[in-house]
């Protein structure tokens, strides 16, 4: 096998958390001061396949901003598929509550220059035949499904969670509206210089290594639990559908790390699948930005039983002591589903982003990254669920 | 147990391929994941491929058996019978199950946290165990549905006379249904235990591979008869009312090789970018089976439009035709041998599509395929095209 460019292992700097010693072969590099745009490295040394991720913030501030955002994304991913199209690389999109994506799939001699590329293209502005292409696609996307319940009840709580207060940003307009301007703004700045240098991370199969250095400190989910309201804000938003659309957020306790969210998240998912009936059509979760937890939900309009009480009861529940063998047994398929989702090159790499994205330092988001044998105790998990508190709620459709 | 106990003492003796056992290709060179860390043969019984990978948080397993015979509908059955079997216990441990035909195997997969490997192997024997009678009603009767579906549409018969190419049963997309012994079968004949190829991704030791994978599938004691097909049912064929379909079928070689992958991606592409007028063209890839099977649709309001499309798309398969497109179909495979490299299915997947009894080929072999491929490459391909291009009816 080729071997991979001085340049980017010149970059590649060399700190490793010991948390993640006992995972051999897997180790994380990182200086105390990495320059700007240079990548967290990552090695496995048995991985067929390298990754290179891009990540930006979330746009959490305004619908416009949102709008913005989705259109820069969609030029740029088109942008980095063009100027790579002759390399041995697949390079996908994927946005969630704290980042917006780009991951490579690429093989490990092709790592740097699929890098290289891609920081290019994020630091040019973007072609103009590209955005007018990306507002034309999500203006077509936005007239087949801007209406569907399911998205106006998005940007509902999406404008809610921003805010955090019951005002609207702009998001409950027609959702054909706001792409006047929105080619010329997009095309005018390039997608670095809007939000800043992006994040960098690259897994790959080879690197510099070092002795095992103490663990770091564990990465909080977020830092503000002691500014959660006392009462739950509630919001009712009237809407057409059969289909009654539920969102809720919920706030952890204080020192809750990301890892313990991530897996009270996977848990309180496999707990709503166990309890699944025809009246629940779909759900999600995720945590988001600012580090709450996120469950949208959607139920038949004439559901004989409130799934938001059912949510709110499956949270309670395995927090009690009388839910704890059933969290254990739900633990175990939560620890499947994190070794598979970190275990390819594409899966750690956006980990570690998300985890850079949300102030983690170089060694915490390899440690992120590398979770999978540190897992929290069912015990840990249990004292997690038990102060984890509703802090918005919002229902669109019949009551 | 005294047999975990024989498989114990196999396993202490594989240092060097110990006796009854055989080394089979070549070790591979050390730390290239695309190549395996021993292919191991066990007399009169599985082919193990082993990849060794200290430190992953995953064991992955895969199971494969020939398509014996070329039935997918059958295997169809057989695989939706396993994975129901297996599902419950798959899902207590989170973990991931695939079943299907692919690369003219009848293949599974499970993958799940490395702390779970002996619940996994359990997986694994639920996955290859004899089908039952009992639970095979309703994937027999939803394959009863699926060729009534295919036979619908003009898309959907091509698909039907390409199944029947292969199985040999007749034109006019004349295809059996299999029945419950059929499909007990076909697992006797395919899952014979020397007949299957075990893959395990994991940081796990070899005895523990023995102790828990080399009994599965059907002993030599169990024999099938040599395979007797069923006539074919009676499906009807509405007419197409509104437009005129044509249709043409052809091979450019088997679908593992990285030449045909690459031109089948320049002909994708190729038919993408064309401007053909007044007709809709499509490009169907057929079962897989491994024989590499292609079909083209073309639809219009007109017949002799219809003609036409079909003709200017089969112009493109030749060297003048694909000369536009062939450098970019061969980096687009060469993409999608690495995208399908990057998860652990995709990565047991590979090593199985790309193993000989020889070991002169694998993943490694196939990746530095595409980078030497040349303009000159694309010649040998299309050899096969004008031998093997058949026009079934569609229209009617």
């Amino acid at each position: 096998m080729s071997r991979r460019p001085g340049s980017v292992a010149a970059i590649a700097v060399t700190a490793i958390a010991s948390a993640i010693a006992s995972l051999q072969g897997q180790e994380a590099a990182a200086d105390p001061v990495r320059p700007a745009n240079s990548p967290l490295v990552i090695t496995r040394a048995w991985l067929p396949v390298a990754s290179v991720t891009m990540a930006f913030p979330a746009s959490a501030r305004t619908y416009r901003e949102d709008l913005v955002a989705r259109a820069s994304d969609r030029a740029l991913l088109a942008a980095i598929r063009e100027t790579t199209a002759d390399q041995a690389a697949v390079i996908n999109h994927y946005r969630d509550a704290t980042g917006r994506y780009f991951v490579a799939a690429v093989a490990p001699e092709a790592a740097e220059s699929v890098l290289r590329t891609m920081e290019r293209a994020a630091r040019t502005p973007l072609p103009a035949r590209l955005v007018e292409g990306a507002v034309a696609g999500m203006r077509a996307d936005f007239a087949f499904r801007g209406d569907l319940p399911r998205s106006r009840f998005d940007r509902v709580l999406d404008s809610r969670l921003r805010s955090e207060s019951a005002a609207p940003d702009g998001a409950d307009t027609a959702a054909t509206t706001g792409f006047d301007g929105l080619a010329d703004e997009v095309a005018a700045t390039a997608p670095a210089a809007r939000w800043g240098p992006p994040v960098w991370v690259l897994v790959d199969d080879e690197g510099a290594t070092s002795a095992p250095a103490p663990p770091p400190p564990p990465l909080p989910v977020a830092g503000s639990a002691a500014t959660a309201p006392s009462a739950p804000m509630s919001d009712q938003v009237p809407g057409d559908a059969v289909t009654r659309w539920v969102g809720s957020a919920y706030r952890f306790p204080a020192e809750t790390t990301l890892v313990e969210a991530c897996f009270l998240r996977m848990v309180l998912e496999e707990s709503l699948e166990s309890r699944r009936d025809p009246d629940l059509f779909e759900f999600d979760t995720e945590i988001d930005a600012f580090g709450r937890l996120v469950v949208r939900l959607s139920t038949s309009a004439n559901a004989s039983v409130s799934w938001e009480a059912r949510l709110d009861e499956a949270i309670v529940q395995l927090g009690s002591e009388e839910g704890r063998f059933r969290l254990g047994q739900l633990l175990t398929s939560a620890l499947s589903r994190w070794s598979r989702e970190l275990a390819p090159a594409t899966g750690a790499g956006r980990a570690a982003a998300e985890a850079l994205l949300r102030g983690a330092t170089d060694p915490q988001a390899a440690a992120f990254a590398n979770s999978t044998a540190t897992a929290p105790s069912a015990e840990r998990l249990r004292e997690v669920a038990s102060g984890v508190t509703l802090v918005l709620r919002v229902v669109y459709g019949s009551s | 147990m005294p047999l975990v106990a024989s498989l114990l003492c196999i396993a202490g003796l594989i240092g060097a391929a110990g006796p009854g056992l055989r080394q089979t290709g070549a070790q591979a060179p050390p730390g290239d994941p695309m190549v395996p860390d021993s292919v191991l043969g066990i007399p009169a019984g599985p082919t193990l491929i082993l990849e060794r990978t200290e430190g992953i948080p995953v064991v992955g397993i895969r199971v494969s058996a020939p398509l014996d015979p070329a039935w997918p509908g059958a295997a169809r059955i057989l695989v939706e019978q396993a994975l129901n079997r297996a599902r419950d216990r798959a899902e207590v441990i989170g973990a991931e199950l695939w079943g299907g035909v692919q690369d003219g195997r009848i293949a599974f997969h499970a993958i799940a946290d490395a702390r779970y490997a002996d619940e996994l192997a359990w997986v694994v024997r639920m996955l290859t165990a004899e089908p039952e009678a009992t639970g095979a009603g309703r994937p027999i009767a939803r394959e009863n549905a699926r060729l009534d579906q295919l036979a619908e549409t003009p898309r959907g018969r091509l698909i039907l006379e390409v199944e029947a190419k292969i199985l040999g049963s007749g034109g006019g997309g004349a295809l059996p249904v299999p029945a419950v012994g059929d499909v007990q079968d076909m697992w006797l004949r395919s899952f014979a235990r020397d007949r299957l190829r075990i893959l395990v991704l994991g940081d796990l030791p070899l005895y523990w591979v023995f102790a828990n994978l080399s009994r599965i599938g059907a002993s030599a004691e169990a024999q099938a008869g040599a395979p007797i097909l069923p006539p074919p049912r009676t499906l009807s064929f509405p007419e197409s009312p509104l437009y005129s379909w044509t249709a043409a079928a052809f091979t450019l070689g088997p679908s593992h090789d990285p030449a045909v992958l690459a031109a089948v991606a320049a002909l994708r592409l190729g038919l993408q970018q064309s401007d053909i007028a007044d007709a809709a063209v499509h490009l169907l890839e057929g079962p897989d089976d491994r024989s590499g099977w292609l079909g083209i649709t073309a639809q219009a309001t007109r017949g002799r439009d219809a003609d036409a499309a079909l003709a200017s798309a089969l112009a493109l398969v030749s060297e003048e035709g694909l000369d536009a497109w062939w450098m970019r179909g061969v980096a687009a495979a060469r993409s999608d041998l690495v995208a399908a490299a990057s998860t652990p299915g995709g990565w047991l997947a590979l090593s199985d599509r790309y193993h000989s009894a020889d070991g002169s080929t694998n993943a490694r072999t196939a990746l530095e395929r595409f980078n030497t491929l040349r303009r000159e490459d694309l010649a040998a391909v299309l050899e096969q095209f004008q031998a093997t291009l058949f026009r079934p009816r569609i229209d009617r």
